[in-house]
């Protein structure tokens, strides 16, 4: 660490970019794990543990024309799958950009906007620390250990790839030290060519569903919404409209996120309630907007009294005309 | 309170879990709630594992709620003609056990982190503030094969097959019940939309996809 201190900045934003280095930082750690997908065509298993059970999935990654395409199948249980595009790799997304250490050294201009919100650095809010070396999937890992600063966030133990920076195991850790979920890659297999491994999986069926278009605005708060609280250290990420009605809202500090649902309903039933489903936590209360009722839930990987503090907060930014 | 009178509490719990507790033992249970807090943990113990083997989503009630519900029950039109003790009147033990389940759950299952933003201040200041760091279970690395899941350390109490783990709040009506799997269908509609936004704003690859409660996966195809 103390070599790393007296590195100039020119050295570490090399670092940054070159994951093989012999003692990579934390940060530029996480930066080339946030960027692995954009770059590398695998295929892969993995397991999937929480609670008490453990599902496995296959997973084919390739990136055509500069965007991620993910096929994911479950291999126990139902059978099911799910494809997503991932946006373009000349948009990046705003969590991706919470994990840079310093101005993009890409050279792209894609996102190079001056509005960009002032991002915080990810580790005000975590204690970062490289824990060694650990062997995954047959492959040597760095051993990440990620502990937050309060008590409004999860830790991590991630180990991440030393040659491709992509996450090869991930335990989410919650306040009293329990293991939430493990993530672990069983093996993986890296592909040259995009087409061998998009052929693959092409031969199965299934739909890719594109993610959502690339918004490059930056919006820094939502436009119908303001939340009196938010953790320190999450930012607002974007919003979209779902359908029926719903208005989504996203967050995120560069590891964790949540979002933020918001449906207009009518009845005199109202439900309120905190859920739980393995690192997942969900609060879903209402509030009155004029003269609309609104139901709010909050789901996110974030312990659940945060996700109801937030809930609790929510107010119009308008009060919406009486007449409806 | 002796280990016998113990032992028949947690059989009526369990009947409790499954739907078959007898009026007469919700009522002892909802008594016996009030003085031994170890009855809550056992209960959400019982609904966890539950939830767990069926990989649902459990609905908690909320903190407080005992306070609300007890209100609600006061207004009650038929409590309040009875004067006496209002359970005496809730004929279907159906009824009085969704009442019990709530009462239990929040007293019990989550830690309430204080209001406002005293949160980070007032706990998590002592956590910040000491250092060297010194390593908590779960943080040791390189991490020890033997690392539990949560719910795994919570014992092995035999989950009941089906268990009241879905519990909500009739905050205006009274005493009417959302289905739950209404709500449970809605949330993992919801937790299916929030897995895009983690998949691209939390940089971990394809994990946030592996958390998507599998009977939502298929809506999403």
């Amino acid at each position: 660490m103390r070599r790393a201190r007296c590195l100039t900045l020119v050295t570490l934003v090399l670092l940054a970019t070159a994951a093989r280095a012999e003692d990579p930082r934390p940060l530029a750690l996480l930066e080339a794990m946030a960027g692995a997908g954009q770059s590398i065509h695998y295929r892969g298993s993995f397991t999937y543990e929480h609670s008490n059970s453990m599902e496995s999935f296959r997973v084919f990654h390739w990136v055509d024309d500069g965007r991620a395409h993910d096929r994911v199948e479950a291999l126990n249980g139902p059978e099911s799958s799910l494809q997503r595009l991932g946006p373009g790799d000349t948009c990046q997304p705003l969590g991706y950009r919470l994990l840079q250490t310093g101005p993009t050294e890409t050279g792209e201009e894609a996102s190079g906007d001056d509005s960009a919100p002032e991002l915080d650095r990810l580790d005000n809010y975590y204690q970062l620390s490289l824990r060694g070396e650990e062997r995954i999937a047959g492959r040597p890992t760095y051993t990440l250990e990620v502990r937050p600063r309060d008590l409004l966030r999860y830790g991590y133990i991630l180990n991440i790839d030393q040659e491709t920076g992509l996450l090869l195991r991930s335990l989410l850790i919650d306040e009293n030290h329990g293991v939430l979920e493990r993530f672990q890659f069983v093996e993986l297999e890296l592909e040259d060519e995009a087409d061998t491994v998009r052929r693959e999986a092409k031969s199965l069926p299934g739909e890719t569903a594109s993610s959502p278009e690339c918004d490059t605005r930056s919006p820094k708060t939502p436009s119908d919404w303001m939340l009196s609280w938010v953790p320190p250290g999450f930012v607002f990420s974007g919003e979209r409209q779902l359908a029926e009605d719903i208005d989504m809202l996203m967050y995120t500090d560069g590891l964790a996120s949540f979002s933020v649902f918001l449906q207009p309903f009518s009845g005199q039933i109202s439900v309120e309630g905190r859920a739980k489903s393995g690192a997942t936590s969900a609060f879903m209360g209402q509030l009155a907007a004029g003269a609309r009722d609104f139901r709010v839930t909050v789901v996110g990987e974030i312990p659940v009294h945060v996700a109801e503090q937030l809930a609790r907060g929510i107010s119009p930014r308008l009060i919406p005309a009486l007449q409806d | 309170m002796t280990e016998q009178s113990n032992h028949s509490l947690t059989e009526s719990l369990s009947a409790l879990a499954d739907g078959e507790a007898t009026p007469l033992e919700v009522r002892r249970l909802l008594k016996a709630s009030e003085t031994d807090p170890q009855l809550g943990a056992r209960w959400a113990r019982y609904n966890l594992a539950g939830a767990a083997m069926r990989r649902d989503v459990s609905v908690m009630a909320p903190e407080g709620f005992a306070a609300g519900l007890s209100e609600a029950i006061a207004n009650e039109p038929s409590a309040r003609a009875s004067g006496s003790g209002w359970w005496q009147h809730l004929g279907r033990a159906a009824v009085a056990a969704s009442v019990a389940g709530a009462v239990l759950l929040g007293v019990q299952q989550y830690p309430a982190g204080p209001a406002g933003g005293e949160v980070a201040s007032s706990q998590g200041g002592s956590e910040t503030s000491s250092e060297p760091v010194s390593l908590p279970a779960g943080h040791n690395s390189p991490i020890q094969p033997t690392a539990r899941t949560v719910s795994a350390q919570s014992g092995y109490e035999p989950a009941p097959r089906r268990s009241k783990d879905v519990v909500f709040i009739p905050v205006q009506s009274g005493t009417v019940q959302v289905p739950a799997e209404e709500v449970r269908a809605y949330l993992n509609q919801l937790m299916q939309e929030h897995s895009d936004n983690a998949a691209r704003n939390s940089n971990q690859g394809v994990l946030p996809y592996a958390r998507v409660p599998s009977d939502a996966d298929e809506q999403g195809n």
